[in-house]
């Protein structure tokens, strides 16, 4: 137990920092898989290629690679990124890749035919765009979204790999001192789960909220 | 439709399990060749029934443990130590070797995954209460290495680093930085070469390891120097079980032999000189674990 | 639009036209920035280069490239199956049968298969549990995998049409017969998709295997990269590539695949429910 107690403090901030890069990861991977998104149904045709590049080569490749790529390999390109920031940033790119895909699938099952519809009614497309495809599609996602947060929570114990103190960092650290390892393992699976199950009542509560009887 | 994808995903999960099972299974047992070996000891059992001596240690170790990728082949000081070990045991050089991390190293001897450990194995109190230590095998001071550019005097003392960013392999280094000096900012990879790699990208004042590492890396990149340091020597040592006391007297009666024999400073002139340059230093005193 | 006058069109239409350009033209510079950034660095000498025509590197690499596909196929049958079990396990009628499969799923998710391969290295050992890398990496991605489809499964079947279930039962074919004969191909057919996709997740993730030194790409790439000294861009280069492949060659079978079995309506249905839930 030792392992444990004399490190509570060592181990929170592992805790913390696993759950800001969670937090800032998932934001950043919204904002710009929606943009994404939005650029893979434009109108205009080089977004909707350049959106679908991106996605292909991203969905395809282990986050892991990525996160390599970013702190090891961009370097030979004199583009040096701090470590923390790589991680960051490199979940925010691999995960906007798979909003990217929840949006538009979202906006497709909404419908053409709402779009349609609301144009019809006199709406700008402005207007049909925020009060009419905007809410249904939000109100369809918030569970696939809730379980891509989850899967972020989990990504971000690749941390250690890049030098980022989160977790899963700080407990291996932990373990080359104590050897303890099924304690000092045990304790951190029981945290991410408690995350995982944070996140799964919380997508759920909000999905309740903006839950319409159809 | 339906029975033929049922049957083709059963001879599938049948053609994989047993692609799985070849490969655990064990090369032939051996009958024992050598004399006077121990017959009260698990681990030696275990090792003339399999027929080769499995051990843990890295890939990444220059003039210890170093794998070439391709070949497939381990050269390097405790390599070779390694190989004499099983020849000790079983009268011909058989060693499989385990990837082992920082993390793994207790776990894979306490569950006999493997059946030593030599990889630069810092004794520590803490380790003595999960293993054992065999030896030391080694006796390695600490190595600093900067950025050319950077200006520091001889170290006397760890505390002196504390305002720079300290880059070290996650381990013993790791934590007894942690410890010595508190305030400052350790960042903590994998492998060796990340930890250069990112000292050569500026993500770190200075690289710490053991010394020979330290030099070794020297000739890995350029633009990095050796700052000089007087720092207390460390003890490293093989890691074994706890719960085989015959044969932790049985390698360390192999290290006292390979020690007067000469043949230890004989294998440091041939894996560790050629990178430090230094001859074969005093060898330990086995026995001696270097604990306070 | 045929309602727009013909000078509107044109006007809207060139507008296009120059907007879609001028994207290109912006993403052909910053490309063109990126490789005159690494020929700068000098990253684009052949000399650092030519070791990837070398054989023994490219077995080398290809070896780790058969690891992940031998450990990934064989986690994803193993996670099929357990999926489909626990999914008509907790759509069963039996009240505890349910509950303790919605409980085995839930954890299933919830755990990183990172912590679960921890466990299988170092502390299942000590209860006799022994196992080579291989099984250790897949086991713990089929027991996450098994999680992921049993959601997959679960979705799928309760999307199927209310019909398709009340018409075998009419039928006389009882709870599981009713299931393998009727609901289950249609489901699959339906799900196939959404299963590629989580199966090229799977092979994503056998890049966790780094932890046991298992041999599959991602790890020989590191390994190459350092042995390569200053090749780290080279030989990350080609994993990529590698990777990238080999999952667009495996979404493009599925594509082919469901072009091939022609749905039924119900299927139909099923998909496109299953694409709104952002599984396909």
């Amino acid at each position: 137990m030792n392992a444990v107690t004399d490190n509570l403090g060592f181990l929170a901030q592992g805790l913390l920092t696993t759950v800001v890069v969670a937090i800032l990861s998932f934001t950043g991977a919204l904002l710009l898989g929606t943009a994404l998104g939005v650029a893979r149904v434009s109108a205009v045709r080089s977004l909707r290629t350049i959106a679908m590049l991106y996605v292909a080569i991203v969905r395809n490749t282990p986050v892991l690679l990525l996160l390599i790529v970013l702190v090891f390999v961009l370097p030979s390109i004199d583009i040096v990124i701090d470590l923390a920031p790589a991680l960051v940033l490199g979940l925010t790119l691999y995960f906007a890749s798979y909003v990217c895909e929840i949006v538009r699938s979202g906006v497709a099952t909404v419908g053409a035919g709402q779009m349609e519809a609301a144009l019809s009614l006199g709406l700008s497309q402005w207007q049909a765009v925020v009060r009419v495809i905007a809410p249904q599609t939000f109100r369809v996602i918030v569970q696939p979204l809730g379980t891509l947060a989850m899967a972020v929570t989990m990504a971000t114990s690749i941390g250690a790999v890049v030098g980022v103190r989160e977790l899963a960092g700080t407990v291996r650290l932990l373990n080359g001192q104590y050897a303890n390892a099924g304690l000092l393992f045990g304790v951190a699976a029981l945290l991410y789960i408690v995350l995982a199950l944070l996140i799964a009542r919380l997508a759920k509560a909000i999905e309740n909220r903006v839950q319409v009887s159809s | 439709m339906r029975p033929a994808p049922l049957r083709v995903a059963a001879a599938a999960i049948a053609v994989s399990f047993a692609l799985g099972l070849s490969a655990c299974s064990a090369p032939a047992a051996e009958t024992p060749v050598v004399e006077g070996l121990p017959d009260d000891s698990p681990t030696i059992d275990r090792v003339i029934s399999a027929g080769e001596l499995v051990v843990g240690t890295p890939d990444d170790m220059p003039g210890f443990n170093l794998l070439d990728p391709i070949s497939g082949e381990y050269t390097g000081f405790e390599a070779r130590l390694a190989e004499l070990l099983s020849e000790r045991i079983l009268g011909e050089t058989s060693v499989r070797h385990v990837a082992v991390t920082t993390d793994t190293r207790e776990a894979l001897i306490q569950n006999g995954t493997v059946d030593a450990v030599l990889s630069t194995y810092q004794i520590t109190s803490e380790r003595l209460e999960k293993i054992d230590f065999a030896g030391p095998d080694l006796l390695l001071g600490t190595g600093i290495v900067s950025a050319e550019a950077l200006d520091l005097d001889e170290v006397t003392d760890l505390s002196e680093l504390a305002d720079l960013r300290l880059i070290t392999t996650a381990g013993a280094a790791a934590d007894l930085l942690t410890q010595a000096v508190p305030g400052a900012e350790i960042i903590v990879f994998d492998s060796v070469v990340s930890c250069v790699q990112a000292l050569m990208d500026g993500r770190g004042d200075v690289f710490i390891n053991n010394e020979a590492t330290a030099i070794a890396v020297l000739s890995l990149v350029d633009g990095v120097k050796i700052v000089p340091n007087t720092l207390p020597l460390s003890s490293f040592g093989i890691g074994v079980s706890k719960d085989d006391p015959a044969f932790t007297d049985f390698v360390n009666a192999f290290l006292e032999e390979i020690i007067e024999d000469g043949t230890w400073a004989e294998i440091w002139e041939e894996e560790i000189t050629p990178i430090t340059g230094k001859p074969a230093p005093a060898a330990p005193v086995v026995g001696d674990l270097g604990l306070e | 639009m045929s309602t727009l006058n013909r000078p509107f069109r044109s006007r809207r239409a060139r507008r296009m036209l120059l907007i879609d350009v001028g994207i290109w033209v912006a993403f052909g510079l910053l490309l063109a920035g990126v490789v005159l950034q690494a020929g700068r660095a000098g990253e684009l000498d052949p000399e650092l280069w030519i070791p990837l025509a070398d054989q023994a590197i490219q077995q080398f690499l290809l070896t780790g490239l058969l690891g992940t596909i031998g450990a990934g196929a064989t986690a994803i049958v193993f996670a099929v199956v357990a999926g489909i079990l626990l999914a008509a396990a907790r759509l069963s009628a039996n009240r505890i049968l349910s509950s303790v499969a919605g409980v085995v799923s839930e954890v299933c998710r919830a755990l990183p298969i990172l912590f679960v391969i921890y466990f299988l290295l170092m502390v299942a050992p000590s209860f006799g549990l022994r196992m080579p890398p291989f099984w250790q990496v897949v086991v713990a991605i089929a027991i996450h995998g098994a999680g992921a489809f049993c959601e997959l499964f679960r979705a799928g079947m309760l999307a199927l049409p209310k019909g398709q279930s009340e018409a075998a039962a009419s039928l006389g074919l009882r709870g599981s017969q009713a299931l393998r004969t009727i609901v289950l191909p249609q489901v699959v057919r339906a799900l196939l998709p959404a299963m590629i996709s989580q199966s090229v997740q799977i092979l994503k993730e056998t890049s966790l295997g780094y932890v046991v030194s298992y041999p599959e790409l991602l790890r020989r790439g590191q390994l190459l990269a350092e042995h390569l000294g200053g090749g780290f861009l080279q030989a990350y280069a080609e994993v990529a590539v590698l990777f990238i492949g080999l999952n667009l060659a495996l979404t493009g079978l599925a594509i082919w695949l469901e072009r091939k079995l022609s749905p039924t309506t119900s299927a139909q249905a099923v998909g496109s429910s299953l694409r709104f839930r952002g599984r396909a």
